[in-house]
């Protein structure tokens, strides 16, 4: 049993990020907390598992407790002998290079005898059918796979209480599906799991209480009518509660921008092939399809970043070659903190851009609420407020054809809706949008037209057909 | 064993890194260039045994280049600042011996049986745990690295000035990567890492008989050298 | 004295910023395809590497991390054919490095410049250790002629090493104060540190 007991969490004196939070979870049981961005739900699985103390600085008051015994002053091993964490971004929170060693290093590191730990493996891969992700290079996986080892790992260390920190915002579809699958499992093994999240539809089923997060505090707790109203759940800041179907069309229309040919082969024998597709002035168009059917390569070439691929482009009846393709393209990446290189939010815009007028300038930061942050460094600002200077910057270029790449992954849905609405206005009769990502209600708000890449991938190798079979 | 296969063919890190140490010895006191050629042929056999082909082929073809090169007499008539440009294959030949020992360690081995060698060896955490670290995060790096470039390019950020472009790369670049080592670390510590108890390894380090092959091979050929020029 | 022993934080952050040394390390080394310019390498390798040490001694203000952060280099260079001299040649550097940054109690800005100043030496060891192994080289490069070989043993010399290190250390020194102005710049300014 976890008990929080007036459990509050400071940053600095004044600053309280949890305000007395009472909370019982049984053994088995699965507690799903939801809200919007900065209530503090995941501060709130920070604190059970130790980290917000030792990596931000916090103060606690209250206690936590599983089975009566105290976790405030435990070391974090200490802690995480009770209880397995899951995080947010599978892409960097792991520590060996290969995926066998990964999934054994907690065992490792309780000093388990080698017997032992196949037949743990041997027990796992009965439950969830990995068996093709052992012994590769964790590079060569995709986030969706990392996620996937990372629960299996949990399960493997044999912990009692499992924490999962927003654990689908950087999945697709198709591994959102496996992910619910996995923690349905491990329920039904009498796992206790206790999840933030705000997209909530894939775990309805699954979880036992649905408790809402709002200021640090802990709000009603939702029933199932109130999943079904779409209002409430608005109010709340959080997703839908049934899974959405894509309602854009999908035929392209216009013709000013025309894909007469694009080709690139992928390292395990797979590939991309278009050909004669336009595109119109005017649109925004979604891109998607499932993890690593080359929505990035696309990007890369179309904006004339990659040499590799075969392509050819013509806009208004001219051949753009790399260089006018790059010349005329901005991206917004998906980690913005790849794109900010300068000590100020102003210098970042004014950055590469030539014959820019402080008018212009002015008019962009008003537009997008920077004013106020004109001088701070861009890195010092929130995730939101950094991926606006970026695209800040990009309505200063000026660029014919604009990139987004999956701009909403792990945004709760006002900031989705704030992010949607910021680029319908950037729309004009003179641009052509583009936006990667597998956001299916995002999409539904924003986009004009989709194009599917899966269509248009050429066959795999073996190893994919494999991979439908299992996970 | 799980998609980890013990090779009996393979001699482990520690082995390979005696080797290496051994071969730094040619670097200051020089042995006769057919036991040098002896050795460049050991490297080139060890790894064709275990499967890699093209590097025992390419060890042989490099050491043959840079024993013939500096030989043609020809060169001696060069000017002086061509002769400078061309010295860099010599100052390669000397150190050619440890650096092939060296490329063999790190192109046979992998990272689980370099960290359980450092285990056997009882290397303290402080140093372990760094290691360990820099083989996981230098993939990282140089993805990150890339993601960088590509947005300056896109960007259009094109500077003449070095230092102004060495600051561009560098800002993002160390401010994602001292985020990614909160990250390892995170994902270590709730793995555990800091339990104070004796850990195991799943991936084990043995001495077979190629480890001794391997090393008193190397020891036989570079002692005996030493001692016949003196 | 808790505080002060190295925590898993700071053991990873030591080995993410070893791998940024060595990046450094080797793409400055290009410029070693014309050998002479080895002998301003180390002056150079101070100026573009202060920024990222100056970081990291910014963000690991405890015992033995220079030291360990410091030593993980010339290791993998041994790895990379080096000998065991510039192993033994970087511990003797790093060490009094490692010294001075206690005498400023981790945190002084003088003390943590001047330690870096002393640090940016170690890489002359490569150039020592050909000092040392001077027969050899002269031996590998007899072929190209008696001039060359002449002038390269005029260029390769004690006093001239002397000067090799006075560079390395007015490198560490410029440096250690650009990292200190794009510290303030940025990481102070972002948060960072």
């Amino acid at each position: 049993m976890l008990t929080l007991e007036n459990l509050s969490l400071f940053y600095e004196q004044d600053k309280k990020i949890l305000d007395c939070i009472n909370l019982t979870v049984a053994d088995g049981e699965c507690i799903l907390l939801t809200g919007e961005s900065g209530s503090g739900k995941s501060s709130i699985i920070n604190s059970i598992n130790g980290l917000a103390f030792e990596y931000e600085n916090a103060k606690i008051s209250g206690s936590l407790k599983v089975d009566n015994r105290e976790l405030k002053g435990m070391e974090l091993y200490e802690i995480s002998l009770l209880i397995s964490s899951v995080f947010q971004n599978p892409k960097t929170h792991f520590f060996n290079v290969d995926t066998t060693l990964e999934l054994l290093f907690y065992l490792e590191n309780i000093g388990l005898s080698k017997q032992e730990m196949e037949s743990r493996i041997e027990d796992m891969l009965k439950l969830f059918p990995i068996k093709h992700l052992l012994g590769r290079s964790i590079f060569e996986l995709s986030g969706g796979e990392k996620q996937i080892l990372c629960v299996a790992a949990c399960y493997i260390s044999g912990c009692k209480i499992i924490v999962l920190d927003e654990p689908s915002s950087n999945l697709d579809d198709k591994y959102i599906d496996i992910l619910k699958e996995m923690l349905q499992i491990l329920k039904n093994k009498g796992i206790t799991l206790i999840i933030a999240e705000h997209r909530i539809y894939y775990l309805t089923d699954v979880a036992d209480r649905i408790i809402t997060v709002k200021n640090g505090k802990l709000g009603v707790e939702l029933t199932k009518t109130n999943l079904l109203n779409n209002e409430r759940l608005r109010e709340l800041g959080l997703r839908s509660a049934t899974k959405t179907d894509l309602k854009v069309q999908r035929n392209s229309v216009g013709n000013d921008l025309t894909v007469k040919k694009l080709e690139y082969n992928f390292k395990d024998g797979s590939g991309l092939k278009i050909d004669d597709i336009s595109f119109g002035l005017g649109n925004i168009y979604g891109i998607t399809g499932k993890n690593g059917c080359g929505k990035s390569t696309f990007i890369r070439v179309m904006t004339g970043l990659d040499d590799k691929g075969k392509s050819e482009i013509i806009f208004n009846g001219k051949i753009l070659n790399k260089k006018d393709r790059l010349k005329n393209s901005s991206l917004v990446m998906q980690d913005v903190n790849h794109q900010l290189f300068t000590d100020s939010v102003e210098e970042e815009i004014k950055l590469g851009v030539k014959d820019l007028s402080q008018d212009r300038l002015d008019k962009v930061l008003y537009g997008l609420e920077l004013t106020e942050f004109k001088d701070r460094h861009p890195m010092s600002l929130s995730g939101g407020q950094k991926q606006r200077v970026a695209i800040a910057s990009v309505l200063c270029k000026n660029s014919k054809f604009i990139f987004f790449d999956e701009p909403t992954s792990g945004m709760d849905y006002k900031n989705m809706i704030r992010i949607s609405k910021l680029i319908k206005e950037m729309s004009t009769e003179d641009n052509i949008i583009f936006i990667v990502s597998h956001d299916i209600e995002f999409l539904n708000e924003t986009a004009d037209s989709i194009l599917c890449l899966e269509e248009f991938t050429t066959p795999a190798s073996k190893n994919e057909s494999n991979r439908i079979i299992y996970y | 064993m799980y998609y980890i296969n013990d090779k009996r063919l393979n001699p482990n890190p520690i082995t390979k890194f005696l080797v290496v140490v051994l071969l730094g010895f040619t670097v200051l006191h020089s042995i006769n260039h057919y036991l040098e050629v002896a050795v460049v042929l050991t490297i080139s056999i060890m790894y064709f045994m275990n499967g890699f082909r093209r590097e025992a082929i390419k060890n042989i073809l490099v050491f043959g280049v840079l024993f013939f090169v500096p030989s043609f007499s020809a060169l001696a008539k060069l000017p002086i600042f061509i002769m400078m440009m061309l010295s860099l294959p010599a100052i390669f030949r000397m150190f050619y011996l440890p650096f092939a020992a060296g490329e063999f360690m790190i192109k046979t081995s992998d990272v689980g049986s370099i960290i359980s060698s450092m285990d056997a060896l009882k290397i303290p955490k402080e140093v372990s745990i760094p290691i360990a670290v820099m083989f996981r995060f230098f993939p990282s790096f140089v993805e990150e690295k890339n993601s960088i470039k590509m947005a300056m390019k896109i960007r259009g950020i094109e500077t003449k000035n070095p230092v102004k472009y060495l600051e561009y790369v560098a800002v993002p670049l160390l401010i994602i990567s001292s985020n990614i080592a909160d990250d390892i670390s995170k994902a270590a510590e709730t793995r555990c890492i800091a339990n104070p108890i004796k850990k195991t390894r799943y991936v084990s380090v043995r001495i077979h008989l190629i480890d001794f092959i391997y090393a008193v091979t190397i020891s036989v050929i570079v002692a005996g050298g030493i001692i016949c020029s003196h | 004295m808790k505080e002060q022993k190295l925590k898993i934080k700071d053991l990873v952050t030591i080995g993410v910023f070893a791998v940024i040394y060595l990046v450094i390390m080797f793409s400055v080394g290009m410029i070693g395809v014309i050998p002479i310019l080895f002998l301003v390498y180390p002056t150079i390798l101070g100026i573009v590497s202060g920024t990222v040490v100056m970081l990291f001694m910014a963000k690991v203000q405890k015992p033995w991390a220079l030291l360990i952060f410091g030593m993980l280099t010339p290791i993998f260079m041994m790895v990379e054919g080096h000998t065991y001299i510039l192993v033994l040649h970087a511990f003797a550097v790093i060490l009094i490095a490692e010294l001075i940054r206690r005498a400023g109690n981790y945190n002084s800005f003088k003390y943590n410049m001047l330690s870096f100043a002393i640090f940016n030496t170690w890489i002359c060891g490569s150039l020592m250790q050909m000092l040392w192994a001077r027969e050899k080289y002269i031996e590998m490069t007899m072929m190209m002629g008696n001039e060359y070989v002449e002038a390269l043993e005029r260029l390769v010399t004690y006093p001239h090493m002397a000067l090799v290190y006075l560079g390395a250390i007015a490198g560490g020194l410029i440096g250690a104060n650009i990292g200190r102005i794009l510290l303030k710049k940025h990481f102070i300014k972002a948060g960072i540190i």
